[in-house]
This record gives structure tokens, C-alpha cells and sequence, in this order.
């Protein structure tokens, strides 16, 4: 029986409908490094912990989450003592045979020295570090090569990390270093058993570009968190619903999946979630009408406004002022219409941009937004429209008819 | 009462005993802390409500719940302060995370750790994962994983203020699963909602709805219980009328709905405004904050809201907002849309587009009005407009009149602050009613009592701005004009003043002379009361009251033609008036206008029949007119109307004694005095009546009793004449001269000169009746001794005829004169021939036996002379 999680990562029996996502993940790490893509709270953090807790194959993970980290001496450190706790005992063994690994961190481990002790440790191995951090990694990466063991770095919120070091001045510059360092890494003959799988709150793509380093993940497959299939979805809510002892009909259900489009698990849950909560305070039974009613009032509505609002400011933020506009309107045609050919959105920019149109700008655009999940490219029809469906009624509601501010 | 308000210093018993509505809550928290995975994965939870909606309870609840069970086995609870100051960055929040635990468990050597933390770790990252490794030690030494329950973690959050920090605490609370949050925030704030901030939907959200109906009513009944408030419940069953209007006045905030408890249960409304008070300290660095980082134009709208629907409660349109902030309604509705989001506003009704826009939280609403009101009375609007509703008009009366009471009970024994707090909360009801009569009976104390407890200030600042002076009583702007504030022409508040209008300077002046009047009459000087009169109905010609007056003063000058005039004309003016038709016949009375003064006690009854001494002054107009029958059923009337009255009962005893019912004239005298034992002419009556009825010795007990009262009044100076002058003629019909010549020298030895006039008569009844017993020389010394020969001219010279038969001594005279001697003489031979011999007579009864007719005439005539010293 699952339950309705917000925020952490879900594992065990609440990790539902991923299984072939992480069959495919586990897949192609066998053959390199892999680029997690999805907006936040999509579940890539969840997909990390299920290859953690069931290893697929035969690889040793090291886990580290880099979201607070600011200077690659913290990360080498980090990498080293994730290492040294493994349970594994050939990870340990390499972390405890680095040339600058402290021998007290590895006695204290084993003799369970109180964190304080080994923070005091870890701080003094950081700052060892910090002024020869690539020796140091290059030392540690060439003994995991050494040892025929591989070993798949999980590396949750790399892109905050890296975004972090790129808006600091000082660090600015250990950024491009460290990722054109680990790009090297990662493509050295001489480390074949490394591998890499990357995930972030934020587009990497975006931090990356910024920074002017694009390239440094061309050699990671990316691969992107898809909605479940209807049956799937199906399946999720009635997990959910026996979970909360939600009595949910069929019709209900079904009129769920159908107001929200694609079942993206994501959306699945902030549906189901105030389903439940509507029931709790009122006591009423479910019927698809009252759920309409909850979509359009809550889902909809400001009480759900956070799950969404940041799609319509982060045009603000990251694009430039004339797509921002040109965005808006081609946005606001599609929740409109449903559906635009390339040509019309190109003939929307233009009128938008004037003199500035440009044909490869326009292309470039389309691609973010993409990217970026607001919308999806139906090649069937040739056509673009919204990413889901939830995502359009959402921008229908408080985008589609006033004139922007 | 301020506990009411802090829940973290309540006992946890009546935490618990009070809690409603939010157990499922609780029940749900518990449920999901024992579910919680080891390692990755905890859920952390943020419940999101206005202030006042209960999260600190809910937060204690959760505490107690883990306390109380298997929990507390596996979790301890880390309860933060309401308000956490201290926390600026991670550091600080892991340091007070282990504060609080060394301080819940007395773990000194925790504390120890702690304290020796900052000084081991001098570079802030650093300190923040020592903290932290700390919490981690703390953990695996005691097996217990820690539930943190941060009140306000979103100022925690907004205080750290750092993207570094936030993604930390973000990755512990994700990946270690040593500690679990379940955090209280006012709203769903920057750091959880911003999808580029680390924490972004991090959280699993309770919102805490408003408190329904029966909701209310679970909470004032356990309230109340705990309270030991009786019969509470039939209370509530019998005004569920009232409980909507708590219920709209609150929104559901319980924390408004404990506040309005204390004036529906205590009428504790001085209390609830320093609540408030307390409240508006408490919410304005937040709302200020809240307010001021909005830009010009979210603030203008906001603004406007809060001012008009504080005024309507109710909600407004983006048509009617963009009106009045001069913006386009599309311009407003999108700025609405924002307010919404940051959970200033809420809307209503979104079916179409014309949607209500109204203040999202009550407590928002009242802090507008209480910061920014104009003045008191638009500053605790919400106050009184709670009053207004709860309470009917003829409870507002009932209530000010009891607060009236009460002020004046505290004010007599000196308590002042409590005395104060009255006026406050009568000042608010004042406000709340409708009913302008009753209002301005209402304010016009309040005026007075804030004079009387010298708090001119509050006058200034908060009751006369914007009072209608016109309402006040005339005593009442006399006050204000003796404290100063009100001048001739201004009324003087705390940082202006305003003029007075025409009318209300009149009324000032009148005020003024009114009280002269008050002070001369206080003095008993009429002739300057009546000048001030004069000048006063000059003034005001229509008001009954100084005609009255002016009636009062004439008659007590003598002047009762005159008075009489000034009362018709009062009565022209007021002609419901009882007490003004009653001083008309009093007036009346004494012009010996008797018809006419019992018309006018007669119209006075008619209005109110339960005046005693009219009904009593009535009998006296009747008794002159003799109609002793009739007047002895209007003393009857006074009687039923006030048992109590001892002069109503002397007046029957009078009364029946005329009737010759002796007997019955005595039981009334003697009830008159049961009432009244120092009723001076109840006593003197008593004692005639005794002796009428044969009882000397008892009449003289009782006259010597009179004698023994001590009382300021001056007529007792003249019932002490009389009742010497009896007992002297008592003890001279028993015989005994020189105790009888005793008497009648103390008689006139306590005899005030100018009182001579009123007692000259009685001295000549008692001198006829020693005339009876005595020889007429023993008389005629009497006279001589007690200096009277002048006053007493026509008897000494009768008595000396008599004694000398010298005819010149009568023929001398004015014909006028002589004609008074001559009547003199015959009554002194009539007198001198009643009985044999002169210096002793036998006791009435005696006399009765012997000369059955003359006795009954002598009894008559001593029961007619007696009555006749006292009128």
C-alpha cells in the first residue's frame, strides 16, 4: 500500500511505476553516464535511491548530494568519505588507501567515533585538499579504476552546485575547471569502470549554457522521467486511494486522469491530494462531478497555485525580455487553440519580436520550452502543444484572457 | 487571560482539555511519525494558517501525543519557542535544536557540548556540521530520532536568509532522516513555494480551516468547564442566534473566539481589549513587514480593502476597487491575483468573474482597523460592532446601568484601575448602541466617570472627538467645563480643538449658571439661586427642569404665587411630569389652596401612584379641608405604597387620633416608631396619645425617651420643646409643680430665639392647661419666669385681671387687644372652674369617673392641644 509523499524521496513499496524507467536507467549506465531530466518534484531523486536500495546489476553506488556544496575540495571530500562508509568493503579499502586519506577517519569509523570527532576530521582533509583537489580526485578515480569494481557516482543536484559556484565570483572559475576536469575524467581510456548519473532541481541544460560550458555533458545520455501510461495511472490512484481509505469509484478515477492529461505521477498526486482532503473535511462521497468541481476550484485554483505559478515566472527570469513576450502570446494561443503548427508560433514570435525576428532564435525558443516541459512536440499531428493537459487548463485559467502586467 | 493567548505557558491538562477540531490532525501526525522510513525518505510537514487559527496547539498536541505513547520510545520532541529571534543561519538552528534538547532531558554534559561548540568551531559552516554531527551523536547514543516542531519556521527560514543554508537543511532533512519537521507558518511562504529556492514544495501542507459552527460551540463548552462557568451549555442552547454572530465575528480564528468568550461569559471587555491590544503588538512587525514589501500599488488596493470592507464586511469587486485606486479593472485584477497568492486576499465566488475580493484573515482585518483608525472609536470598530450585534438594546441598557454601579462601587472604595476598566468597557457598549436616548444617557456618565477618575486625557483623545455635545446633560458639560475641556467656545481635545456651535455654547452658559444654582442651593441661599435661575431660564426657556427649579426656590423664598407660575410653566412644557405637579400642590398646600393643591397631587398620582409622601401631602390637604376620611385613605395609599415609611405611619396615627380611634392612632405611632426609633414626633405623638389613653408613667417614659434622640434636624429642636411642654403638663395633672415648673423652664431653656414664633402657641395651650391644675398665680410666674410677658402680653394681662379684678387693666387697651384679653379671661375662668383644688388634679381617668361628660371634653380638648403644638 503506498501513501501520498510530498518532498522526500520515496522508496520501498511507495516507489510505484517506475520499474521499467529504472530497468532502462540501470541499462544504459552499463554503457556510460546518464543525465536524469524532469521539472522538479518529478521523482528523479526517488528513481536514485530505488537503484540504490536494488541494485540492479553488479556495481557499487556511492551516493552524495551536492546541493549545499560550493568548492570541489568539498566534493572530493565528500566522494572520500561516502566512499570510506560504503558497506562495501572494496570501496572502503580504496577510499582508505589514498595517499591523503587520514588514517584516523578510518579507525574512527570502525570504532564508531562520534560524528564530532570525524567532522573534525573531515575538516581538516578538506582543507588538505583544497589546493590540490584535482591530484586528489585523479588519485581516487585511479584507484576505483584500479580495482575492476564499478562504481556508479550518484551525484544528486550537481546543477545547483554548479549554478551555485557560477554566480559566485570566486568560484566562478573552479566551476568551468571542475566540469571540463570531470568531462575529462569521465572520457579517459584509462577509467572505463565510472560512471556517472546526474540529476537536478534545475535544468543543468540552462546552468551549462550560462557558463558557457554546453559541452561539458554531450557524453551524457539524457534521459527524461515520461508520464505513466493510463493503466499505470490508473494503478497509482487506487494504491493511493486504499492508502487514505478513499472510497474512489472507477468513473472518478477515470475522470481524474482525464482532466489532467497525461498521468504524469507528479500531477497524479496533487489531484489526488486535495481529492482527499476535500473528503476529509466535507465526508462526502467521490463522484467524477465533484472531482471536475475540485479540479476546477482547487487544482485550478490559488490553493494549488505554487504547483504551477513558477512556469509563468521563470519566463520573466530566464528569457530575454522580447521572447518573454512572444513566449506569453504563443503560450496563451496554445492554451487558447490547443494546437499550433511551427509556422503559426514563428508567425506569433514575429509579430512580437519585429525587427529583432530571428529564424534560429525562434528554433532555439521552441527547444527551451521543450526543454523546460512547457510544451511537447505531437509529431503525429506536427504540431506543438502543452506538455499536459493540466498545465494548459492551468494557463487557460489565469493567463488566457487578461493582458499581461 | 493572557494564556489564553499563549498556549506554550498553559497547563498541558487544559491544552488538551480545550482542543477541538484538530485531533484528526494530531491523529494523522502520529500516525505518519510512526510510519516514518529509517534513513531517506522522512516526510516532513508544514501546516499553514492565519494567526490565531491554532498551530502552537496543535504543535503542543503533537508533543503530548508523542510523550504520551510508543513514540517516545523511538522520537523525542523538540518544541521551538513561538518566536526563535536567535536563529539567523543553520548554525543557530541546530545549536537551539540542542539547546532545547539538553534542556527537556537536563543533560548538563549536553549543554556543555554545546557551549564549548562555537568556540571549537570559529567558521560558521564548519559550526553548522558540528551541530549537526552533535545531533547525530545525540541520536545514536539514545536511539531516539528528533520530531522538531518549529513554530513560525517561515521567519526561521526568512531570518537564515541563505540559499547555501537552505540547500543544506533541504539535503539533511532528505537524505540523513535523523530528524523529522513539522513546521507552523503563516502562510505558504517564499523559501517552499519558489520552484528555483531549495526547499520548493519540499513540505507536505495542512492547511487549519476556521472553526465550523459546532466547532465554536465544542470550544466555548469546554472553555467554560474548565471555567467552572454554570449552566453554560443551556446558555449556548438558548442563543444559538448569538453563536453566528461569534462565528461571523471571528471567522472561525479560535483565538477571536476565546477572546469573545470573555465578554459573553464575564462581560470581561476591558480584558479583551488589552488582548487586542497585546494582539497588535504581537502581528504588527509581521504585518508591517508583510505590507511594506509590497510594491505602491499591491499596497494601494490592499489598503483600500481593508478600509472598506472593515467598515462593511464585505467583500469587493475589481470593478469597484479600480474605481477607487484610479487604476483599470484589468490593471486590479491582475494585482488581485497577487495579493491572493501571497494570501492577503482571498476571493469568492469564481464562477464568473465578478469576484468578491475581501481580507483573507480576520486577525489581518482587525489589525488594519486597530493601526490604522482614525480614532479610538474606529480603532476597536470590530469591538463594538460585536457588541452591537450580540447584544439586544434592552440588554445594552441593562448592562450600562450595572456598569454604572460597578464603576461607582469601585470608585467609592478607591480601586482605580478596576474603575477604569469599567469606563472602558462601558465606553465600548456606549459605542455599540443604537438607541440614542439610551446612548447619550450612557455617555453622559461615562463623561462624568472619566472626570471623576481624573482621566481627562482619554476625554480628550478618544470620547469627545467627534460627540455630539448637544446629547450631554447640563451637569455634565459643567464638568467637562470645570476640567477643562470645554472652554466657552471650544471643546479642547489632545491635539486640536474645535469650535463649539451656537447651541452648545448656549448650553455651556446654562450648564455654568446651573451650576451656581446648584452651589447657592447647596447653601441655601435662594435669593442667589433664584438670580441664577433668572438668568438660566433667560437662557434656556424651554427646559421643565429650571422652571422647577426657579418653583423650588420661590417657594422656599415665600414666594409661592410666584412659585406656582414657574411651575405651570414647567408643566406647560412638560405636563407628564409627576414630581412638577407634585411641588405645584405642595406650593399650593401652602398658600392654603387646598382644591387646587389636591388637583395637582392628583394629576402627580395619576402619572405615578407610587409616590408616598405625595399621597401623604395629599391627606394634609384633605385633613385642612376636613376630610379626615378621605385623608386617612390617601396615608392608607401611602402606606401600601411604602410600608417602610414611619412618617407615613405617624401621619396615620395623627390622622385616627383626630378620629378619636385612640387606640389604632397609637399602634400607628407605635409601627411609625418600630420603623423609626428616633423619630422625634412619632415619639412626642406616642407619648400624648399615652397619656390621652390614661398611661402617665408610660407617656412619660415615652416623652422622656424623645427627649433622649440625638438629630441634626432642626424641627427635633422644636419636638423637644414640645415634648418638655408635655411632660410638664402630664406632671403637673399628676400633681407634682415643682417637677411640672422644671420642665417648662427646660422646655424654653433649649428654645432657640428665632424658634419662638413657631412654639408661641403651644406655650400658651400647655399655660391654659396648667391654668386647669394650678393656681393662677403658679401660671402667671411661669410666665414671668420664662421672660414672656411681651410675647405672652394678652394671657399675662388676663391672668393679671383676674387676679387683681383691676377693670383698668383691660379698658386701657386697644379695642383689638382687649378684645383677645377678654377671650383669654373667659377661658382661664372656664379653666379655673374644671376642678377643685388648683395645684393638683387627679389623673384623666380619674376625672373620667367623676365627671363622665367633662372628662370626655377635657381628653378631647388635651388630645386637640396636644396635636395643635405639633402642627
Amino acid at each position: 500500500m503506498i501513501s501520498s509523499r510530498v518532498g522526500p524521496p520515496v522508496r520501498g513499496e511507495d516507489f510505484f511505476g517506475r520499474d521499467a524507467f529504472v530497468e532502462l536507467v540501470s541499462e544504459k549506465l552499463k554503457g556510460g553516464s546518464v543525465l536524469l531530466a524532469a521539472p522538479r518534484r518529478f521523482g528523479k531523486t526517488s528513481v536514485m535511491y530505488s537503484l540504490i536500495d536494488r541494485p540492479r546489476w553488479n556495481y557499487q553506488i556511492v551516493h552524495a548530494d551536492l546541493q549545499h556544496l560550493i568548492e570541489p575540495a568539498e566534493l572530493i571530500t565528500l566522494l572520500v568519505v561516502q566512499l570510506a562508509k560504503c558497506d562495501d568493503g572494496r570501496l572502503t579499502r580504496i577510499a582508505n588507501g589514498l595517499s591523503y586519506f587520514p588514517k584516523k577517519f578510518w579507525s574512527g569509523l570502525t570504532n564508531k567515533l562520534e560524528e564530532i570527532e570525524l567532522l573534525r576530521i573531515k575538516i581538516k582533509l578538506r582543507e588538505h585538499l583544497r589546493p590540490r583537489w584535482q591530484e586528489a580526485g585523479e588519485e581516487l578515480f585511479k584507484r576505483i579504476a584500479d580495482s575492476q569494481t564499478t562504481v556508479i557516482f550518484i551525484l544528486d543536484e550537481l546543477p545547483m552546485m554548479i549554478d551555485r559556484m557560477a554566480r559566485s565570483e570566486s568560484h566562478r572559475e573552479d566551476a568551468k575547471t571542475m566540469l571540463r576536469w570531470m568531462r575529462a575524467l569521465r572520457l579517459s581510456p584509462n577509467i572505463e569502470n565510472v560512471r556517472f548519473l546526474i540529476a537536478g532541481s534545475i535544468g543543468i541544460g540552462r546552468v551549462l549554457n550560462e557558463l558557457g560550458e554546453i559541452s561539458a555533458i554531450n557524453d551524457f545520455e539524457q534521459l527524461r522521467l515520461e508520464p505513466f501510461s493510463v493503466k499505470m495511472g490508473t494503478e497509482l490512484l487506487e494504491q493511493l486511494a486504499r492508502s487514505h481509505c478513499l472510497p474512489l469509484s472507477k468513473s472518478s478515477k477515470r475522470k481524474m486522469l482525464d482532466l489532467i492529461g497525461p498521468p504524469i505521477p507528479y500531477f497524479i498526486q496533487i489531484i489526488f491530494s486535495e481529492v482527499a482532503k476535500a473528503y476529509g473535511q466535507d465526508g462526502k462521497p467521490i463522484n467524477p462531478k465533484t472531482v471536475e468541481r475540485i479540479y476546477r476550484e482547487k487544482v485550478l485554483g490559488v490553493d494549488c497555485v505554487t504547483y504551477f505559478d513558477h512556469y509563468y515566472g521563470r519566463l520573466r527570469d530566464y528569457y530575454r525580455p522580447h521572447e518573454e513576450k512572444a513566449t506569453k502570446k504563443i503560450l496563451r494561443e496554445l492554451a487558447m487553440i490547443g494546437h499550433l503548427t511551427r509556422d503559426t508560433c514563428a508567425q506569433l514570435y514575429k509579430r512580437e519580436v519585429g525587427d529583432r525576428k530571428n529564424i534560429e532564435e525562434f528554433n532555439r525558443l521552441m527547444t527551451d520550452l521543450e526543454n523546460d516541459f512547457y510544451i511537447r512536440f505531437n509529431s503525429d499531428a506536427n504540431q506543438f502543444e502543452f506538455a499536459c493537459k493540466l498545465l494548459r487548463d492551468w494557463w487557460l485559467r489565469h493567463y488566457g484572457m487578461e493582458a499581461d502586467i | 487571560m493572557e494564556l489564553l493567548y499563549n498556549p506554550d505557558s498553559m497547563p498541558e491538562e487544559e491544552v488538551k482539555a480545550t482542543f477541538v477540531a484538530r485531533q484528526w490532525l494530531v491523529d494523522e501526525l502520529a500516525s505518519l511519525i510512526k510510519r516514518q522510513p529509517d534513513g531517506a525518505g522522512v516526510q516532513h510537514i508544514l501546516i499553514i494558517a492565519p494567526r490565531g487559527m491554532g498551530k502552537t496547539t496543535v504543535l503542543l498536541m503533537a508533543k503530548f501525543a508523542i510523550n504520551d505513547g510508543n513514540l517516545s520510545k523511538r522520537w523525542h520532541a523538540v518544541k521551538f519557542p513561538e518566536e526563535s529571534y536567535g536563529v539567523y543561519d543553520l548554525a543557530d538552528f541546530w545549536l537551539e535544536v540542542l539547546n532545547i534538547v539538553a534542556a527537556d532531558t537536563n543533560d548538563e554534559q549536553l549543554q556543555k557540548q554545546v557551549d564549548d561548540l562555537r568556540s571549537s568551531f570559529p567558521v560558521n559552516n564548519d559550526l553548522q556540521e558540528a551541530a549537526l554531527a552533535l545531533i547525530k551523536d545525540w541520536r545514536r547514543k539514545h536511539k531516539k530520532r528528533l520530531v522538531l516542531l518549529v513554530d513560525n519556521i517561515d521567519m526561521i527560514l526568512e531570518q537564515i536568509n541563505d540559499e547555501r543554508d537552505e540547500a543544506r537543511l533541504r539535503e539533511v532533512l532528505m537524505n540523513d532522516g535523523a530528524m523529522m519537521i513539522v513546521g507552523c507558518a503563516l502562510s505558504f511562504f517564499d523559501e517552499a513555494r519558489s520552484y528555483e529556492k531549495p526547499l520548493y514544495n519540499f513540505f507536505k501542507t495542512y492547511d487549519l480551516a476556521k472553526l465550523k459552527f459546532e466547532q465554536i460551540q465544542e470550544l466555548l463548552l469546554r472553555r467554560a468547564r474548565l471555567d467552572g462557568v454554570e449552566n453554560f451549555e443551556e446558555t449556548l442552547k438558548a442563543n444559538k442566534t448569538r453563536l453566528r454572530v461569534l462565528e461571523y465575528f471571528t471567522g472561525g480564528n479560535p483565538r477571536l473566539v476565546l477572546m469573545l468568550y470573555r465578554v459573553i461569559t464575564q462581560s470581561d471587555i476591558s480584558e479583551v481589549h488589552r488582548g487586542l491590544e497585546k494582539l497588535l503588538d504581537e502581528v504588527t512587525p509581521y504585518f508591517k513587514a508583510k505590507v511594506e514589501s509590497l510594491p505602491a500599488q499591491l499596497r494601494k488596493i490592499l489598503d483600500h480593502i481593508a478600509r472598506v470592507s472593515s467598515k462593511t464586511n464585505e467583500g469587493l469587486t475589481p470593478t469597484e476597487i479600480a474605481r477607487a485606486v484610479r487604476l483599470t479593472a484589468n490593471q486590479v485584477s491582475s494585482q488581485l491575483k497577487r495579493l491572493a497568492d501571497m494570501g492577503f486576499v482571498r476571493s469568492a465566488n469564481l464562477r464568473s468573474r465578478s469576484s468578491h475580493y475581501a481580507l483573507s484573515e480576520p486577525l489581518y482585518a482587525i489589525w488594519h482597523q486597530m493601526r490604522f483608525g482614525r480614532d479610538a472609536r474606529e480603532r476597536m470598530q470590530w469591538l463594538v460592532d460585536f457588541i452591537k450585534a450580540y447584544y439586544d438594546s434592552e440588554e445594552m441598557g441593562a448592562e450600562s446601568q450595572r456598569l454604572e454601579v460597578r464603576f461607582r462601587e469601585l470608585l467609592a472604595v478607591g480601586r482605580m484601575p478596576e474603575a477604569h476598566d469599567v469606563l472602558d468597557h462601558h465606553r465600548y457598549l456606549a459605542d455599540a448602541m443604537d438607541d440614542p436616548i439610551v446612548r447619550a444617557g450612557a455617555i453622559d456618565k461615562l463623561v462624568r466617570g472619566y472626570i471623576e477618575v481624573r482621566d481627562v486625557d482619554i476625554l480628550r483623545k478618544e470620547v469627545l472627538s467627534g460627540l455630539d455635545l448637544r446629547a450631554l446633560s447640563y451637569w455634565t458639560l459643567f464638568t467637562l467645563y470645570e476640567a477643562g475641556c470645554i472652554t466657552d467656545h471650544e471643546i479642547v481635545l489632545s491635539d486640536s480643538t474645535v469650535p463649539l456651535s451656537d447651541e452648545v455654547q448656549q448650553r455651556v452658559e446654562a450648564a455654568k449658571s446651573l451650576a451656581s444654582v446648584r452651589a447657592a442651593l447647596s447653601a441655601k441661599r435662594f435669593v442667589d439661586a433664584r438670580q441664577h435661575l433668572d438668568r438660566l431660564i433667560l437662557l434656556v426657556p424651554n427646559e421643565p427642569v429650571f422652571w422647577v427649579a426657579h418653583g423650588f426656590v420661590r417657594h422656599n423664598l415665600g414666594e409661592r404665587e410666584a412659585a406656582v407660575a414657574s411651575f405651570d410653566r414647567a408643566l406647560e412644557l412638560d405636563q407628564g411630569d409627576a414630581q412638577i405637579w407634585a411641588m405645584r400642590g405642595k406650593t399650593l398646600k401652602a398658600l392654603k389652596r387646598f382644591e387646587e393643591a389636591i388637583a395637582s397631587y392628583d394629576r402627580s398620582l395619576k402619572i405615578n401612584d407610587r409616590q408616598s409622601p405625595v399621597w401623604l401631602d395629599r391627606a394634609a390637604a384633605l385633613d385642612a379641608l376636613n376630610r379626615a376620611e378621605v385623608a386617612l385613605e390617601s396615608i392608607d395609599r401611602a402606606i401600601e405604597v411604602d410600608p417602610a415609611s414611619s412618617d407615613a405611619w405617624l401621619a396615620r396615627g395623627e390622622s385616627l387620633s383626630e378620629a378619636d380611634r385612640k387606640v389604632e392612632a397609637l399602634a400607628s405611632f407605635d409601627r411609625a416608631l418600630d420603623i423609626n426609633p428616633d423619630h422625634h414626633k412619632a415619639s412626642l405623638m406616642r407619648g400624648t396619645m399615652l397619656w390621652v389613653l390614661g398611661q402617665s408613667d408610660e407617656a412619660v417614659a415615652c416623652l422622656d425617651r424623645a427627649l433622649q434622640i440625638k438629630d441634626g434636624d432642626p424641627n427635633a429642636e422644636i419636638v423637644r420643646v414640645h415634648a418638655h411642654l408635655m411632660k410638664a403638663g402630664i406632671i403637673m395633672y399628676q400633681g407634682n409643680l415643682v417637677s411640672a415648673r422644671s420642665e417648662w423652664l427646660e422646655s424654653l431653656r433649649s428654645l432657640k430665639p428665632e424658634h419662638l414664633d413657631y412654639i408661641i402657641e403651644s406655650l400658651s395651650e400647655i399655660l391654659f392647661l396648667f391654668a386647669e391644675v394650678a393656681e393662677l398665680t403658679v401660671v402667671r410666674e411661669l410666665i414671668a419666669e420664662a421672660g414672656l410677658d411681651e410675647r405672652l402680653f394678652p394671657m399675662a394681662r388676663a391672668i393679671d385681671y383676674i387676679l387683681s379684678g383691676d377693670e383698668a387693666l383691660i379698658e386701657k387697651l386697644s379695642p383689638e387687644i382687649r378684645g383677645i384679653v377678654e377671650e383669654i379671661v373667659a377661658k382661664l375662668r372656664s379653666a379655673a372652674n374644671q376642678t377643685e383644688p388648683k395645684q393638683k388634679k387627679l389623673p384623666p381617668t380619674e376625672v373620667r369617673s367623676t365627671k363622665q361628660v367633662n372628662a370626655g371634653k377635657t381628653t378631647s380638648g388635651k388630645r386637640r392641644r396636644a396635636r395643635r403644638q405639633l402642627n
